[in-house]
């Protein structure tokens, strides 16, 4: 299987129906279901292989997504910095209307990275964020700085 | 989230909804999908009719093509036929153990909710036919064709 770009468009039309029909608490915990029930392996590997193993995932998946991140692992803190997001890539590229990220769009990446960094013994920060395409996200081990 | 997780995410989400919404939201999702993310193929079969969901499904640059699923699509005496030997969503869901959504609705349902209705637009009746194991649950071959009204 291959997936298609087309699909990033999807998850955005699938965002704002969830948030239009029941609202942003709805969302949220839509998105931290899926995150609980999709991402087993994904955790296993982080509990296992610690910020190493987060810093490889994340360098791998933006890369399978044609998308570019700059990843240091420093003083026990993982910084991820996403400079070319493949979702806002793609849509907007797109001539399609509800290919418009919606407003919380991004909110999606800290609540799933939040569960997956908790589950696995790490804490996770949304440094920034400008809605656009850009943003920096740090892991730190539990007990560690984040920030 | 990365389209690699897509089709696990998309078959979890349907059994989210039923479950917690009921498979009447699953429907308005579904047809939400239709009216705003099949905007391509609505395209394509309103300017070039039964040609357009060759165009659409078919070739290299194709959605099939891209997905990689094994499938014959043809357009003959004004029927569209296309054969799914083996649905790359399907595929997927059992290369990662996942069950697929076999609730009131199954995983499969989702094509004829999303196409027919974009479809009917430009008077175009669809059809399809997809093979169930014994428990209802989808295992990736179906048959679907396409139309003009009369």
């Amino acid at each position: 299987m291959a997936p298609i770009k087309e699909w990033f468009g999807l998850y955005n039309v699938m965002y704002n129906w969830f948030e239009k029909k029941y609202g942003y608490k709805a969302l949220n915990e839509y998105w931290s279901y899926i995150t609980e029930s999709c991402f087993d392996k994904v955790v296993e590997d982080f509990k296992k292989g610690g910020l190493e193993s987060i810093k490889d995932y994340y360098e791998h998946t933006f890369r399978l997504d044609n998308g570019k991140c700059k990843a240091y692992l420093e003083n026990e803190k993982l910084t991820i910095e996403v400079t070319k997001c493949p979702d806002y890539e793609f849509m907007k590229s797109s001539s399609n209307a509800h290919f418009v990220p919606i407003e919380n769009y991004c909110k999606h990446h800290e609540v799933m990275n939040n569960i997956l960094a908790e589950k696995s013994g790490h804490s996770f920060c949304m440094c920034e964020c400008d809605n656009d395409g850009y943003c920096k996200w740090s892991f730190s081990k539990k007990g560690g700085v984040t920030g | 989230m990365t389209v690699h997780d897509f089709i696990v995410t998309y078959n979890e989400t349907f059994k989210y909804i039923e479950e917690k919404y009921g498979v009447e939201a699953v429907k308005d999702l579904w047809q939400t999908i239709s009216e705003q993310w099949c905007t391509h193929l609505d395209e394509l079969v309103k300017n070039k009719g039964l040609d357009g969901m060759v165009e659409y499904w078919g070739g290299e640059d194709g959605t099939l093509g891209r997905e990689k699923a094994e499938y014959e699509i043809s357009l003959k005496d004004g029927v569209f036929s296309g054969i799914m030997h083996e649905c790359p969503s399907v595929k997927e869901l059992h290369e990662n153990n996942r069950k697929v959504y076999n609730g009131k609705l199954t995983y499969c349902d989702h094509c004829r909710a999303l196409y027919a209705p974009v479809a009917k637009k430009y008077g175009i009746e669809m059809t399809f036919s997809v093979e169930h194991e014994e428990n209802g649950e989808c295992i990736g071959r179906c048959t679907w064709g396409a139309t003009h009204s009369l």
